[in-house]
């Protein structure tokens, strides 16, 4: 019951990897990936309320790692949706593609709970590894080669990102001697600073790699631009989520009053934004591009965790799923409008809103929540990452995320001038069909980022209350935390 | 709020803001373009009578908001779902709500290609437009604010002129821009209150720093729409793209939102800083006057023209506001209506020009005048009353504008006097070439006088132009008290000379 | 408002807007109809205030009746019947709204007992009376009179900037006369306002520019109503402001130099305005009104405009009615007409007498009263300024004017000279009457200072002395003028006159005119026909040209510069993988170790 998501995703995952070992079975093996999604789904909805400590307390089942557990679910549920027929995926491996998603989002449902580093390690791997073989499977065609360069490259940063986290951990380790992360909090801040933050810092590298934070961001545009659409719809969303989630652990670790972790963030949160974005302004290729602009996301993301309190975290934890569901939104687009899979660029979507309203709109929500425009969910994740990182008094940081987020209108525009002012090219390209999936999918992404922007009182309290562990001293269960941060310490010297 | 007991129980407030939203959705699955026509004329008719009880269930005699919503939005960040007029925002929506149908009409037979899509975008307009002059929540203010953006950027972007794509994201960048700084000065007075309540925000003795810094943020923002000199190049590209309908929507509404946001937001959430900074804005008011009317009498595109007057006239209404006198806000406000109405009537007229030649050229339409006399009648009106001619509507309204200017500061006051000159200028330059100018022009032989809609268009605005211009009473009457109010909220109760005489 | 009060201003207007539904036929009889109920109702006048309406916070009176307002009331209302009389067979029904529409817009200047219903009315005028001279329909009269109104519209934005000004400090909006002792900024401002329409110089350039150019019966109107509106309005609200005086002396003399100068005979006429003017200037100038001098000033000051209208429209008419007939106005096109039209001839000879104060013309018993006033007031030299100017003015217009149209070498072209006859009936009849009116006021002196705002008036022009004296000038004047006939033919040009004039040097008011005055004038002239509006234009082109390529450049520019900034950026993201590892690497140690010292220090 506790663990029952986690045991759907597995035992969908043995399934698929028996249909894997016969022929001609992609058909079966769709249906499959489908029905494991719902099912997952369906646990995660029923195991929502668990808590409970597994594994000699390396496993915490308790209300953050259950709604994350939800929220991973429901996303690949969307990606399965969003796939379709994998029409860049040789049919042959289509089981193994299966059977590799599932696997990576196994990975990621086992990492949001894991408060022991070993096994976090573990899941982290085990979402990360099938993600490799996933980029590489996209079936090769003239003037199509790079996915296998793309592959290397991910692997190579995943490979270098990851021995760096491991040697933070073995740092942290060896200055507490445990591995369990609440044990670790209370000794750590005994332990001599330097050598703790340094353990601490190297650690993070893992999670930048995975978040695609300068300076472990490099392999993202090439990766979006070798993988298939379907697959860098997926890379593009959950793991992020995961990440973030690992982030809250590992950031509780730091004490509140830290000061040079908040440093290193705003260096990273402002060196990502502003590289993303710019960067961002120069492409063509739609997913380059929105690679780019997932960098610059990262950097907002981590503009959360400059506060080093809830707020930032509830903050960034909310911006990361409205970032989910907008970048699903996108890349659903791509890949529907490119039946055949292969790579769009930005005069490809010209006069979309004749071919196929519905994508165009679904384009047009994603594309403006990314930019951050209410009502819709991007612009409430951003107002609360900026209450939360100026509530602590990081003017400067806010002001240039501003800054950003008005540079980046100007790139999220160009899509929605190509889809919405350019006349389809001459001849027309024909309409673009959507079976009822495909509907399902794009009405499902545009009421989950209005609904996240509208009404997401709900969602915050949920998130906020499943916060509680984070906060230092006794648990408060007010009605609104933010409130109670928002507390000014000196509101002059904050504006000055 | 005095309305009989039945009609007291709606809130009609949210049946404003609301129902276009509703009426859009209907649109989206009518079938013919002729329905969706006469659908979206009846359902903006409908939004302009709801807002008839509004204003004779308004109360003119105090300052407090009226017919306050007050639901819980988004508890967890306490924002909440706050609605709520008082003069100022009442006239303005009424405006709103008056000048829709007429957009409606304007385009009926300008806008030809895919009809429901332009209908659906002028209605999701009206909704966020209208929700702006209600919000009472700064969260649901942002959101209606910012709502009307991508909306406008359409109809601008897909039904405009030639340059439409770089005056659609142009306007866009710009207004998206600016806003930003909106939502830095909301978070910060957040963080320092913790409420989004307009009500409350007001009349806290802010430290005169932070008032400063919150102020300029809110500069930012309102000087690019309204928009003020230098901020103000957005507008032509805009303007001079953007379909006759989004043209009347600019210039009536839209640029009212700069200084409805002066009034409602900067004098009275940061009063110490707006009287630090007034001299300044009165002289950089003086030069958008100036400045407008120089570049416009150098155009010879019509619309463009129109579009630098808008300039200048809107900087009679912010050198209103600045100089922070009874006379100079009721000045201001009136101007913002009568700009919202005789300019919308002049793009509508430039509209059918352009529906009848195929050109805005001035020299084009030179001696047009001759063969459509109707027309000629018209034009004429709308061009005095834009010059304010004694009589029409905008005299009053830049007569107490100038008398608040000679109020604060007499250099001022006499420096704007020649921006006065110059519309008359460049309006009797553009009124004496279309009726007057070259004899003959043999492309004008077939042009056809106004028709029966066309008429019907241009009426309503011709009868408000000589009911405000003749017996503006009542209009003063609704906002009187609220901008006493606002005067004593930004100078203190005792600065305030109790209501007598502008 | 109070009980209803009917606005003599007010029949004009509706007469105005019900002509053009006015069937063909009896419109005619409407164009008599309407101006003369008009008259009928400021004969009906009863002294009070009238009209009163609430505005706002302001109590506007559009009927305050007094002595001066009725006399000046009168004396338009009854321009308005002859001149619509003299113009009645002209076809265009909008010349005939605008002139009435022109009309109605004085009368209401007239009446209005506060300052807002002056400004309205101010404006009305300044808008209708363009039209009649857009009406002639040359590409000069369109400039002219875009140039005409721009220059009104000045004027009234300056008139109503000293209003607002003069509420500030009073809070009254009343239209009294201002404190001209203490003379503010207000006053000058609403000062610019009046003497603008009174064309005083340097802010006469409009007058002679427009009214050259307006229709032969526009200029009829025009020459009555606009100037004379603008006296009203200093008498009522500057009486005795001491500029005044010399400001009305100068533009006497200033109007008869031009006029000498002019070759086209309604341009000397114009110029002729402005000298006429100049006597009422003076006159109120010099009006102190708690001194019986001042009072006779301003008597004086009425009874020469009311005079001034009669003969000046005479004289526009006559001149008005070769234009007419002939389509020529300039004096080297014209001469020897006698025989063909002898009527207009002895018309415009009165008109001509009449101006220049001869005596038994009407001229004669107002202009003597504001010089023997400014004699009384001991200021000579505006006394003697004056009578020089009445000199010249005999000079050009009592004998150049007739002797060059009707007399003397005969230069008109062939056609001219065919289409040369006496006018039709309604233009003749107008003359005529007009003509009488002359003559009567001129012999009969209690018709009109019986209308005075002062009374009793106790001046008695026809003194043996005054009269001799009259005589002497003018007739020495005339003598003058046979002796130098020849060089005082008219020329094409001005240049050449004034060359003679360099020659031949002789009189004072000649050698006023060499160098520097006219020089001024022509200046000025120019300046405003040229450098004013193309100044405007220069400037505004220089406003578009930095609004594009400044402002918007620079707004653009920033765009493009932060797209080049990614660009350049973009080149850190390059495809090896060993170098991004490195950079990856190589940051991450540095960040370490920025980290350990910012936490050491």
């Amino acid at each position: 019951m506790t663990f029952l998501p986690e045991l759907v995703l597995l035992l969908g995952a043995l399934a698929l990897f028996v249909l894997s070992l016969g022929e001609g079975r992609d058909r079966a093996a769709q249906r499959v990936v489908t029905g494991v999604a719902a099912a997952a789904v369906l646990a995660a909805l029923v195991a929502l309320p668990a808590r409970a400590e597994l594994f000699e307390g390396a496993y915490r089942v308790d209300a953050f790692s259950q709604w994350l557990k939800l929220v991973l679910a429901a996303g690949f549920g969307l990606v399965v949706l969003q796939q379709g027929g994998l029409p860049d995926i040789p049919g042959a491996v289509r089981p193994e593609y299966h059977l590799f998603l599932t696997l990576s989002v196994t990975g990621l449902v086992l990492l949001v709970s894991c408060i022991e580093v070993i096994t976090l390690f573990v899941a982290l791997e085990l979402a990360s590894l099938p993600l490799y073989f996933l980029v590489a499977m996209r079936r090769e065609r003239a003037g199509q080669r790079v996915q296998m360069e793309s592959a290397i490259k991910y692997l190579l940063f995943g490979v270098t990102a990851n021995g760096l986290m491991l040697f933070g951990l073995s740092y942290l380790f060896g200055l507490t001697g445990t591995t369990v992360l609440p044990e670790m909090v209370g000794r750590l801040y005994q332990a001599p600073p330097a050598a703790a933050l340094t353990g601490l810092a190297l650690a993070f590298c893992g999670l930048f790699y995975k978040l695609a934070i300068f300076p472990f961001h490099f392999w993202t545009p090439d990766v979006y631009q070798g993988a298939s659409n379907e697959t860098a719809g997926y890379v593009a969303s959950l793991p992020k989520l995961g990440a973030v989630a690992v982030f809250v652990r590992f950031a509780a670790l730091a004490p509140p009053d830290a000061r040079v972790l908040p440093a290193l963030f705003t260096g990273l949160a402002l060196a990502s934004m502003f590289y993303g974005n710019l960067i961002a302004l120069a492409q063509t290729d739609l997913k380059r591009l929105l690679g780019f602009s997932g960098i610059a996301h990262a950097g907002y993301a981590l503009v959360g965790f400059v506060a080093l309190n809830e707020a930032g975290y509830l903050a960034a934890l909310y911006y990361t799923v409205a970032y989910l569901c907008m970048a699903l939104a996108c890349f659903a687009v791509f890949s529907l409008l490119a039946p055949h899979g292969a790579n769009l660029a930005l005069g490809d979507l010209a006069g979309l809103h004749r071919r196929a309203p519905l994508l165009a709109v679904t384009l047009a929500v994603g594309v403006f929540g990314l930019a951050g425009l209410p009502p819709l969910a991007g612009f409430l994740g951003k107002f609360t990452l900026l209450s939360a990182a100026w509530a602590k008094g990081h003017t400067v940081l806010v002001l240039l995320m501003v800054v950003n987020t008005a540079i980046a209108v100007y790139y999220y525009l160009a899509l929605f001038r190509e889809a919405f002012f350019r006349d389809p090219p001459e001849p027309a390209p024909e309409p673009v069909r959507l079976g009822w999936p495909a509907r399902a999918l794009c009405l499902t992404l545009i009421a989950a980022i209005l609904a996240l922007g509208v009404v997401p009182g709900r969602f915050l309290e949920t998130v906020s209350r499943s916060l509680a562990w984070t906060r230092p001293g006794p648990v408060l269960t007010g009605q609104t935390p933010m409130a109670e941060t928002a507390a000014p310490p000196a509101p002059v010297r904050d504006l000055r | 709020m005095n309305l009989p007991e039945p009609l007291a129980q709606i809130s009609w407030l949210s049946v404003l803001v609301f129902s276009p939203l509703a009426a859009a959705a209907v649109a989206a699955v009518l079938r013919s373009e002729r329905a969706v026509r006469w659908w979206t004329l009846a359902a903006t008719l409908a939004v302009a009578a709801a807002s008839v009880p509004v204003a004779l269930g308004f109360d003119p005699t105090t300052p407090a908001f009226q017919f306050v919503e007050d639901r819980p939005w988004i508890p967890f960040l306490g924002a909440r779902y706050t609605l709520g007029v008082d003069g100022l925002s009442l006239v303005l929506v009424l405006l709103t709500t008056g000048i829709l149908p007429l957009c409606v009409l304007a385009s009926w037979r300008y806008i030809t290609t895919r009809v429901r899509e332009f209908m659906l975008g002028l209605l999701v307009m009206e909704t966020a437009m209208v929700g702006v002059f209600c919000a009472l929540d700064f969260v649901l203010f942002f959101l209606f604010w910012e709502a009307m953006l991508v909306p406008m950027a359409l109809l601008i972007g897909v039904w405009g002129g030639p340059r439409r794509v770089y005056a659609a994201l142009k306007f866009f960048i710009y207004t998206m821009a600016g806003s930003v700084f909106l939502l830095v000065a909301i978070v910060a007075l957040y963080l320092m209150t913790g409420t989004f309540d307009l009500r409350a925000l007001m009349g806290r003795g802010y430290p005169l720093a932070v008032q400063v810094w919150v102020f300029l943020a809110f500069f930012v923002s309102f000087a690019i729409k309204v928009p003020m000199v230098p901020f103000h190049t957005w507008l032509p590209a805009a303007h001079v793209e953007a379909p006759t309908a989004g043209s009347v929507i600019l210039a009536s509404v839209l640029l009212k939102m700069g200084t409805y946001g002066f009034l409602r937001l900067s004098l009275p959430i940061t009063p110490d800083a707006t009287r630090l900074l007034a001299p300044y804005l009165t002289w950089l008011s003086v030069a958008a006057l100036v400045y407008g009317g120089l570049t416009a009498l150098a155009q010879s595109d019509l619309k463009k023209l129109v579009a630098y007057s808008s300039v200048g006239h809107m900087g009679f209404a912010t050198l209103g506001i600045f100089t922070l006198t009874r006379a100079g806000l009721e000045g201001a406000v009136l101007q913002m209506i009568n700009h919202g109405i005789t300019t919308g009537a002049l793009f509508i007229c430039v509209g059918l020009l352009y529906e009848r030649l195929h050109t805005r050229e001035l020299g084009a339409a030179a001696g047009v005048g001759k063969h459509v006399p109707v027309f000629a009648g018209f034009f004429g009106v709308f061009v005095l009353s834009s010059m304010a001619f004694p009589g029409t509507n905008s005299f009053i309204g830049e007569f107490l504008a100038l008398a608040g200017a000679f109020e604060a500061s007499r250099p001022v006051a006499l420096a704007a006097v020649p921006g006065v000159v110059l519309a008359a200028a460049y309006l009797l330059r553009m009124l004496q070439k279309v009726a007057y100018g070259s004899p003959h022009n043999p492309d004008h032989a077939g042009v056809t006088d106004l028709t029966l809609r066309e008429g019907l268009t241009l009426a309503p605005l011709l009868g408000l132009v000589f009911w405000i211009g003749l017996h503006p009473a009542p209009l003063v009457r609704l906002f009187a008290a609220s901008v006493q109010h606002l005067l004593e909220q930004t100078l203190g109760p005792a600065a305030v000379p109790p209501a007598a005489g502008p | 408002m109070s009980s209803f009060w009917l606005h003599p201003a007010l029949v004009m207007l509706a007469g105005a807007a019900l002509l053009p539904l006015v069937p063909e036929r009896a419109r005619r009889g409407w164009l008599l109809l309407v101006p003369a109920l008009a008259f009928a109702r400021t004969l009906g006048l009863e002294p009070g205030t009238w009209g009163e309406v609430r505005f706002l916070d302001w109590t506007l009176v559009f009927g305050r009746v007094d002595r001066l307002s009725l006399v000046f009331g009168y004396i338009l209302a009854l321009m308005a019947v002859l001149a619509t009389l003299y113009g009645l067979h002209v076809r265009r029904v909008g010349e005939h709204v605008a002139a009435w529409v022109y009309a109605g817009g004085s009368l209401g200047v007239i009446y209005a007992g506060d300052l807002v219903t002056l400004f309205v009315f101010w404006e009305l005028m300044a808008l209708a009376s363009v039209f009649l001279i857009w009406y002639r329909g040359r590409p000069e009269s369109l400039g002219a009179g875009y140039r005409y109104l721009l220059v009104h519209l000045a004027g009234g934005v300056a008139l109503l900037a000293g209003i607002v000004l003069h509420y500030q400090a009073t809070r009254s909006l009343a239209f009294e006369a201002l404190a001209v002792d203490r003379p503010t900024l207000a006053t000058y401002l609403v000062m610019t306002g009046f003497i603008l329409n009174a064309a005083v110089p340097p802010l006469h350039a409009w007058l002679p520019d427009a009214y050259g150019e307006a229709t032969f019966n526009g200029s009829v109107f025009l020459c009555a109503f606009t100037t004379k509106t603008a006296v009203y309005a200093l008498a009522r609200g500057l009486p005795g402001l001491d500029l005044l005086v010399p400001l009305g002396v100068i533009m006497a003399v200033y109007g008869v130099v031009y006029a000498v100068l002019e070759n086209d005979s309604r341009r000397l006429l114009a110029y002729h305005i402005i000298s006429q003017v100049g006597y009422m200037v003076a006159g109120v100038g010099l009006a102190d009104l708690d001194t019986p001098v001042g009072q006779l000033a301003l008597n004086g000051a009425c009874a020469h405009a009311f005079a001034h209208i009669l003969y000046k429209g005479l004289l526009f008419m006559g001149t008005g009615a070769v234009l007419h007939m002939t389509g020529e106005s300039r004096f080297t096109r014209l001469g020897g007409l006698y025989p063909k039209m002898p009527w207009t001839f002895l018309f415009t000879l009165i008109g001509g007498l009449s101006i220049s104060a001869f005596p038994l013309f009407s001229g004669f018993i107002s202009k003597s009263m504001i010089v023997t006033a400014s004699f009384e007031d001991h200021r000579l030299w505006a006394g003697f300024g004056l009578m020089l100017a009445s000199a010249g003015t005999f000079l050009h217009t009592g004998l150049k004017v007739p002797y060059f149209i009707w007399f003397g070498e005969n230069r008109c072209s062939r056609e001219t000279w065919e289409r040369a006859a006496d006018p039709g009936w309604n233009m003749t009849l107008a003359m005529l009457l007009t003509a009488a009116l002359c003559v009567f006021i001129g012999c009969y002196t209690p018709y009109l200072y019986g209308m005075l705002p002062f009374q009793p008036v106790t001046y008695q022009p026809y003194t043996s002395y005054h009269v001799a004296e009259t005589l002497q000038v003018l007739l020495f004047t005339a003598l003058g003028f046979f002796l130098f006939l020849k060089k005082l033919t008219p020329e094409p040009t001005i240049s050449l006159d004034t060359d003679w004039f360099y020659r031949r040097g002789g009189r004072a008011f000649l050698r006023l005119a060499e160098g520097p005055v006219r020089a001024l004038d022509a200046w000025w002239g120019e300046l405003y026909r040229r450098a004013g509006l193309a100044g405007l234009v220069r400037a505004a082109r220089e406003a578009r040209w930095f609004d594009q390529s400044l402002i918007d450049g620079a707004v653009d520019g920033l765009a493009a510069a932060v797209r080049a900034g990614g660009e350049r950026l973009r080149s850190l993201q390059r495809a090896h993988v060993q170098e991004s590892l490195w950079v990856a690497l190589a940051v991450t140690a540095l960040g370490l170790v920025g980290l350990l010292l910012y936490r050491a220090w």
